[in-house]
């Protein structure tokens, strides 16, 4: 069932328009990742879904009921700050106790649903801890405890990796996968890193510029980007402008200067978009030599030359020159001498070109 | 992540009321009295007459204070500006209590009432007072040197008290500084003193015009440091403003020379800050 | 240490010394048998701080200040609060325009506001204590309000934010979360407060009558007939020793290093 559901969210700081026409829902157990740059608005979509801020129009609803107007404390939505937002003053009990305390919860449940709370992220023998002697990791499990122990019926979690370096990054997010495994809460994840958006969320909303470009699985916003902007932002792409595009014999065909035809997927025909440009994912390439031929089927095939290699572990990126644009390619199998300068043929399927827009249509 | 936390929506409102009844509505009460005038027989008489301010720009002796205070104040700030820059130095890069302890005792002479500060100093520069004492004794001089009761005095009791203030300026902008900066310009060969002049110097601007604008203020306003380590026959503005005001009775005129301390002091610094950013212009220009 | 920074260090140390002199001149001079200050102290007696206790006039000003400066100070830093917490919203511009009129006085000549309140005042007819309790408050706002300041400053926005979202009411979020956390800043505050007010003298020359005397005013007005007498430079080093105290601990409250510190 929907549990959260925003509608039209529109705010606006002074002159300028935050957020406009902002609209989602999240089902109850699902993970939507809201994901985009810094200044996208979805920062703003939080606190209003939080109670921070009072939007100039929309509707936000949990469960049914209109929240707007309903002021943060009464709201019952968990919150996961950026920095975790730890009481420093209080000990690691009263931090997590902080919200039944505030709903008056008598004093024998309150103790039960603590403890029970510190034991589901495995630090009850730290209950009496003050923060600042926590590790990161810790303090991070202490902040989600606090949050989820008032039984929320929404968890929101502002960028909560932003903060650490790479490899603290990769632990906590699976901590947290974990933690969330069991619960069945609706959650909100707001985030720039499309690569946490696409391991986090079941489902990721794309912002840019106040407004949401596309919604949908991970899988679906990487492989069918709907435009320019969303195709950038989730992993890498080569692009290319294109002209003519037509339909022959049930084949779609586009023109690419210096390229000629290449032969694509059917553009699904979005009103007032009209496609300009190919987006190519840099793994769908493959490569090929007069030793080494491959894909004889595939429709897409370009002689061109290897202007550099760089090998970086699990695969190796190569920049190809094409009818003089350069190609980025990603493999892990390549034929066998290949260096700077040796002739290549490029190769992808139709399926990996792809027909979209402009980044602000 | 908040903006609007609507707490303690009641009382502010209260805060605002009580600046509105003990600070704005006095003073403009004061400004409305400045252009009234003074009978001895019938008190307070209220017009609306700039007649107080023609008679005081008119009035060399007022002139001849206000140029004293204008002087002394610039002496003043200048000296302060001079000594703080080490100072600051130090007290940002000292460790540990050093730190704290220089600055209690540089916060000292502010803290403390200035009565009790030009008392000390009357200790120490009167006729009968220590330097002197000890100079008789070991025998330098023959008779006590008058050190009190004159201009350099007065500088030196205003130091004293607003030192602090530049010293804290000052301290701000230098801590603000990164430290990369002057070890670039060490590695492309600055020697210290270039690097003091090109590099330090201008990135303290800030610093040094919030610490002069407040160390000039404050001494234009002084009353009881030019009153005792002065004496009668150098008076500053504020001096004037209270002899009007309590032993003449003249409210009008007082709250007149009042109003002219603070018009004085803002011509200054608005002065000041011209010629500090027609200076910077010309620099950038070059 | 390098030889710059010997040198550094011992000039420092000589303007140091400059500035304790006259207050090192005080509290020894008070020591001394003579019956006038001479430095240094002929021999050491505790006999002038006796008498001080007995001279109803001083004890009296002294009494009257203390109370007058708690007061000020306690008004000064509850209003300063007011007004910088009131900062913290969106749209605080009038607040904002409010901090700077609180900071104001400081860059005011004292005579001038002195004067102000006198003649405003007196229209009122509510010349003497209420004036004087108002001047004070007025002058001690500008300290107040620039530790109160630093003191939300210092603040995680997150935590009040926290706060409301597990379900506390904008009182709680302040009397649980906000007031703790920033309570030293609210501790120092109202030590500058209290030692700007004790020894505030302008004002209190311009607002005092005779049954509301401050000391610094006594001790001014001695000044005039009795310098160099050891009873009222006891009276002084009183003065001194008290603010000391007040001062040594709001500046390690606030570890006001810390803001210097790179």
């Amino acid at each position: 069932m929907t549990y959260l559901r925003v509608d039209q969210l529109i705010h606006r700081y002074g002159e300028a328009i935050a957020i406009e026409n902002v609209s989602f829902t999240v089902e109850a157990g699902e993970r939507l990742c809201l994901l985009g740059p810094s200044g996208c608005g979805k920062t703003t979509t939080l606190q209003a879904i939080a109670g921070f801020i009072a939007p100039q129009s929309g509707r936000i609803s949990i469960a049914g009921n209109e929240i707007i107007g309903l002021p943060p404390e009464e709201r019952n939505i968990g919150i996961m700050f950026q920095n975790y937002a730890l009481f420093p003053h209080m000990t690691v009990f009263e931090n997590v106790a902080f919200g039944l305390r505030m709903r008056r919860t008598p004093r024998a449940e309150l103790e039960t649903r603590v403890r029970e709370a510190l034991k589901v992220v495995r630090l009850e023998h730290k209950a009496s801890r003050m923060p600042s002697q926590l590790s990161g990791g810790e303090q991070q499990r202490i902040a989600f405890a606090r949050a989820i122990v008032i039984r929320p019926r929404l968890l929101l979690l502002d960028e909560p990796f932003s903060n650490l370096d790479a490899r603290l990054r990769l632990t906590m997010r699976h901590e947290l996968l974990e933690l969330l495994e069991g619960l069945e809460i609706a959650t909100l994840m707001v985030t720039h890193d499309q690569e946490e958006a696409m391991a986090v969320g079941d489902r990721i909303a794309v912002m840019h510029a106040g407004k949401i470009r596309q919604i949908g699985t991970p899988q679906e916003l990487y492989q069918r980007p709907n435009s320019r902007f969303v195709g950038e932002f989730l992993g890498d792409s080569n692009l290319f402008p294109v002209t003519n595009i037509r339909s022959e014999a049930g084949v779609t065909k586009a023109a690419v200067e210096g390229l000629g035809d290449v032969t694509a997927l059917p553009v699904e025909s979005v009103p007032h978009v009209t496609p300009r440009h190919l987006l190519l994912r840099p793994e769908r390439i493959k490569l090929g030599t007069a030793a080494e031929p491959v894909s004889p089927d595939q429709p897409n095939r370009f002689e061109g030359a290897v202007e550099h290699i760089t090998f970086l572990g699990p695969r190796v990126e190569l920049r190809i020159g094409v009818a003089g644009r350069a190609i980025q390619v990603f493999s892990d199998e390549l034929p066998a001498g290949l260096k700077t300068g040796s002739p290549v043929q490029v190769v992808w399927p139709a399926e990996a070109s792809i027909l979209i827009g402009d980044s602000d249509d | 992540m908040i903006n609007t936390l609507k707490s303690k929506g009641l009382f502010a409102p209260v805060a605002a009321i009580f600046m509105l009844v003990s600070f704005a509505l006095p003073v403009v009460y004061l400004v409305a009295m400045s252009l009234s005038q003074y009978s001895p027989t019938e008190g307070v008489v209220w017009t609306v007459s700039f007649a107080n301010y023609r008679d005081t720009i008119s009035d060399l002796f007022f002139w001849e204070v206000g140029w004293r205070t204008l002087r002394l104040s610039m002496i003043t700030t200048l000296a302060c500006l001079v000594l703080a820059f080490p100072v600051s130095h130090y007290l940002v890069t000292a460790r540990g209590w050093r730190q704290l302890l220089v600055f209690i005792i540089l916060l000292m002479p502010l803290v403390t009432s200035v009565t009790v500060m030009s008392y000390g100093w009357l200790i120490l520069l009167g006729n009968r007072g220590v330097i002197n004492s000890l100079l008789l004794g070991v025998g330098i001089l023959g008779s006590p040197v008058n050190l009190m009761h004159n201009e350099p005095a007065i500088v030196i009791g205003l130091v004293h008290i607003f030192l602090v203030f530049m010293v804290i300026s000052i301290a701000g902008s230098l801590q603000s500084i990164n430290p990369s900066f002057p070890l670039a310009a060490r590695s492309l060969g600055a020697g210290p003193v270039s690097v003091f002049l090109r590099i330090t110097l201008p990135l303290c601007m800030p610093g040094i015009r919030a610490g002069a604008l407040l160390v000039f203020a404050s001494s234009m306003s002084a009353y009881a440091i030019p009153g005792v380590l002065g004496g009668p026959r150098y008076k500053f503005i504020s001096t004037l403003v209270y002899q009007q005001a309590i032993s003449l009775f003249n409210w009008p005129v007082s709250a007149a020379y009042a109003v002219m301390l603070l018009i004085i002091t803002a011509v200054f610094v608005v002065i000041a800050l011209l010629v500090g950013k027609f200076a910077g212009l010309y620099r950038r220009s070059r | 240490m390098t030889a710059s920074r010997l040198m550094l260090a011992a000039f420092v140390a000589l303007i140091c010394v400059f500035i304790v002199a006259p207050i090192l001149s005080i509290t020894l001079g008070a020591f001394t048998e003579t019956n006038y200050v001479v430095f240094p102290p002929q021999g050491f007696t505790l006999k002038w701080y006796m008498t001080a206790f007995g001279q109803r006039r001083a004890m009296d000003a002294l009494g009257f200040s203390l109370g007058l400066a708690a007061a000020s100070a306690t008004v000064a830093t509850i209003v300063s609060f007011l007004i910088a917490n009131a900062c913290r919203r969106a749209n605080a511009s009038f607040y904002q325009f409010l901090k700077r009129l609180a900071l104001a006085p400081a860059m005011l000549p004292a005579v001038f506001l002195g004067l102000a309140l006198l003649v405003a005042y007196s229209r009122l007819h509510l010349r003497g204590i209420p004036a004087l309790f108002v001047g004070h408050v007025v002058t001690a706002m500008p300290f107040a309000i620039s530790m109160v300041t630093v003191g939300l400053n210092g603040l995680n926005p997150q935590l009040e934010a926290a706060a409301r979202s597990l379900g506390a009411r904008p009182r709680q979020v302040l009397l649980r979360v906000t007031l703790p956390l920033i309570g030293w800043s609210l501790v120092s505050s109202w030590g500058f407060a209290f030692m700007i007010s004790f020894g505030a003298l302008e004002i209190s020359l311009f607002l005092s009558s005779s049954t509301s005397v401050t000391l610094p005013v006594y001790i001014y007005s001695s000044l005039e007939w009795m310098p160099m007498d050891p009873t009222l430079t006891a009276v002084a080093s009183g003065v001194i020793l008290l603010t000391m105290i007040v001062l040594v601990i709001s500046a390690r409250l606030a570890r006001l290093d810390r803001f210097l510190k790179r």
